[in-house]
């Protein structure tokens, strides 16, 4: 596309009209009291069920609010997919607080005041067909985002015991969640009157942390039934629902059940008061949550104590409709991430904000795929970061889901890793050098990963997963993925092999045995410009993310998380496109050239992105990223 | 960008880790350590190993986004995280041990935790460790 054609676009998508969409606003937050009602209420379902519940309340940003374990309850979980697949996390037991607790952020994450989704629709969004049991269609639009908010992420805040009220850890967001992002029913989101996203409850008593292998049927869930129970008087509008969402053609699944099954009424169930110490007790979870602290309240997303605030407009300008961006504050109420040149000295700060710029611009034009009212604008966050996968910039859109903020960054860094000509190098520094093998036998390219050639996310993805081309069952493995007789979304393949020592090192430090991991996920070589890794807090496997370039020289990379995965492409490329062009010095996309969409196997070529067809909203503007 | 440097508090006798670790052109990960936030007294001693230093460094990076250097009067800059840019410190080994002095002050309005870079230079080679501090 010529300069001035990117132009006239960049101006045009600034320049329309408004219309209706989830506005910024003062956020509720949960009180101690609410937090114990939500309990109790869960309790009661439990007992009306005969089930011995560990049950877990987070505020939208992750802060562990109360975490009460019924007595008798079984104190730990075995993690099972049900596919009879060993290896990986498969079989592995970890604690009940740990299971309910990565239920209830997972609730919180996920959802947004556009959209509410449960862990039940985790579990829908990252099996190997979209949806499970569909033979020959694709992965879950999600597929590995299971495996982000990990406990070692350099980025994802940490609790320290003792340190409520006595350290900015205490409050500030996003908290780690142990064991990722859930897909066991039993993880609910938490609203208050208007709309709010206030945060999650998290329930297990089964025993066992899986996922649903079977859409076709709606099952009886105590974990999710006795969440219903506890959400009660705090469930979300109903039109913001996943049932009334839809991605890639299918819709998507909120519960099995609604209250209508439930056993007992929860508006007669006991006090907190009168069940703490009676039916059960608030459990310490080390890294987690202090039970002598009693319960919390939630803080309120968007105040600076959340981590999560508004930008005052001088940084980033105004967009669509007067918004501003947001922005994550540390406990000074400081911009953690504003823009800053690369360690590298291969951007300068100009150029970060610039690229943020554009894509933010594209994001508060676009229309949104996965949340309501249709006519909202997408919301997201958006990381860049340079080719020593240091955080140069990130910034949001106010109501994108909190799930997104550390993919977002994972999706940089994994953009950039593998279009950085030390990939193949890194890999095998940490273990991975079979991959490398296996991923240039399958290409028959002997320097794959050491080349130069530029990776999206979404070709990464391409060759992780369980059937290539994807979806297709019955075909071999991508070459980072465990072949289908091996696979569950619990033993993925590399994703989870690079972190695997990270989460096995925190479960040993819950259990008091050691010290926790390091806030540095994977076994990637150190760099002295960052004291860290280029994967610090994970690879990420689905699409949003795309290395930036100057001429023919990577200079970084640029990831998105928050909307449908053709939207967070978009953002990627087309922003990043917008912000070059506004530059006028080099920085955009990738050159056609070298990208790895010029790049088949078994006679199919790789995806780089996929942008929507007519993405604007009031716009008539198709194929916005063609031909750039 | 370049912001205001800040001042760290006299250094005095300080309990100290790393005894027997050494510092690698690949990057040490070396052992971790727990402090009192409100008093936090950090040294490092490591094994030169033989290494003759002609320089010494200190780099802290932080959750809050902020990447620092200390530099020989004990200040602590913003650090861009280009290592032509390092001030050295001026630690001096003891035979074969090398102690490098990174703080003592009142760090509870930091986010933990602090991911702390030791480093020096050779004639030949430039070597690094990486440790974190957690609050107690």
């Amino acid at each position: 596309m010529s300069t001035l054609r990117a132009l006239a676009l960049f101006a045009f998508i600034i320049g329309v009209a408004a219309a209706a969409s989830v506005s910024p606003q003062a956020q509720q937050s949960l009180t101690a009291a609410e937090v114990g009602q939500i309990i109790a209420r869960a309790v009661n379902e439990a007992q009306g069920r005969g089930a011995l519940a560990t049950i877990a309340v987070a505020d939208r940003v992750g802060n562990v609010l109360g975490v009460f374990q019924m007595t008798g309850a079984a104190a730990n979980s075995t993690i099972s997919s049900g596919r009879g697949v060993a290896g990986g996390l498969e079989n592995a037991s970890v604690p009940s607080t740990l299971a309910a607790i990565a239920k209830a952020v997972t609730g919180a994450y996920l959802s947004s005041r556009g959209n509410a989704f449960t862990t039940r629709t985790a579990s829908q969004i990252i099996q190997q067909n979209f949806n499970v049991g569909e033979t020959f269609q694709p992965g879950g639009p999600l597929f590995g985002v299971q495996f982000s908010q990990l406990p070692c992420s350099d980025f994802s805040v940490r609790f320290f015991d003792g340190g409520a009220g006595g350290l900015v850890n205490a409050t500030l967001g996003p908290k780690r969640s142990p064991l990722g992002l859930a897909a066991d029913p039993g993880g609910l989101p938490l609203y208050k009157a208007g709309g709010d996203l206030v945060g999650g409850i998290g329930v297990i008593s089964d025993g066992r942390y899986g996922l649903d292998p079977v859409i076709t049927d709606f099952d009886i869930d105590n974990d999710e039934l006795i969440a219903i129970a506890g959400q009660s008087g705090f469930g979300p509008p109903n039109e913001i629902r996943a049932n009334f969402i839809s991605a890639g053609g299918r819709t998507l699944r909120y519960t099995d059940r609604g209250p209508e099954a439930l056993v007992r009424n929860p508006a007669t169930a006991a006090t907190f008061a009168a069940i703490n110490g009676v039916n059960g007790n608030l459990a310490n979870v080390t890294g987690y949550y202090t039970a002598a602290g009693g319960l919390l309240a939630g803080q309120q997303y968007g105040a600076a104590a959340s981590g999560y605030r508004l930008e005052d407009g001088t940084l980033y300008g105004t967009f669509r409709n007067g918004n501003r961006a947001m922005i994550l504050v540390d406990g000074a109420n400081a911009n953690r991430f504003p823009p800053i040149a690369g360690t590298d000295g291969l951007l300068t700060a100009n150029e970060v904000t610039q690229i943020m710029i554009g894509a933010l611009t594209v994001a508060y034009n676009g229309r949104a795929q996965i949340r309501r009212p249709l006519s909202d604008n997408i919301h997201v966050t958006i990381s860049i970061v340079d080719t020593n996968g240091r955080l140069l910039a990130m910034a949001r859109t106010f109501d994108g889901p909190v799930f997104g903020t550390d993919v977002s960054l994972q999706k940089a860094r994994s953009a950039m890793f593998f279009s950085n000509v030390n990939a193949a190098s890194d890999l095998t520094t940490a273990g991975a050098g079979a991959r490398v093998t296996q991923a240039r036998n399958f290409f028959g390219r002997a320097t794959l990963l050491a080349d130069g050639i530029a990776w999206g996310n979404r070709s990464i993805g391409n060759i992780h997963r369980p059937f290539y081309p994807d979806g297709i069952n019955g075909n071999q493995n991508g070459p980072l993925s465990n072949a289908d007789n091996a696979w569950s979304p619990f033993s993925v393949g590399l994703q989870l092999e690079l972190v695997v020592n990270n989460l096995t090192t925190h479960l040993g430090f819950v259990a008091g045995n050691n010290a926790d991991t390091a806030a540095r996920c994977t076994a990637l070589p150190i760099l002295a410009a960052t004291g860290s890794n280029r994967l610090a807090n994970g690879l990420q496997i689905f699409a949003g993310g795309v290395p930036i370039y100057r001429g023919n020289t990577q200079v970084g990379g640029i990831g998105i998380s928050g909307d449908g995965i053709d939207q967070d492409d978009m953002i990627a490329f087309l922003g990043l496109h917008i912000g070059g062009v506004n530059l006028a010095t080099g920085i955009g996309n990738a050159p056609r050239g070298i990208r790895a969409d010029n790049l088949a196997a078994a006679g199919v070529r790789l995806r780089y992105v996929n942008c929507p067809f007519a993405p604007f909203i009031d716009s008539a503007v198709q194929n916005v990223c063609a031909g750039k | 960008m370049l912001g205001a440097a800040s001042v760290i508090a006299l250094l005095v006798a300080l309990p100290s880790s790393g005894f027997g670790q050494t510092l690698s052109a690949s990057g040490t990960v070396l052992s971790g350590m727990t402090v009192n936030p409100a008093s936090a007294q950090i040294t490092y001693n490591v094994d030169l190993a033989g290494d003759v230093p002609t320089a010494t460094y200190v780099m802290a990076h932080m959750p809050d986004g902020k990447s620092l250097q200390r530099n020989n009067l004990g200040y602590w800059l913003p650090w861009g995280g280009q290592l032509d840019t390092l001030i050295d410190n001026k630690f001096v080994a003891t035979g074969n041990t090398l102690t490098f002095k990174i703080v003592d002050q009142d760090i509870r309005d930091r986010m933990f935790p602090i991911r702390f870079v030791i480093a020096y230079r050779t004639t030949s080679a430039f070597k690094f460790g990486v440790f974190e501090v957690s609050p107690q």
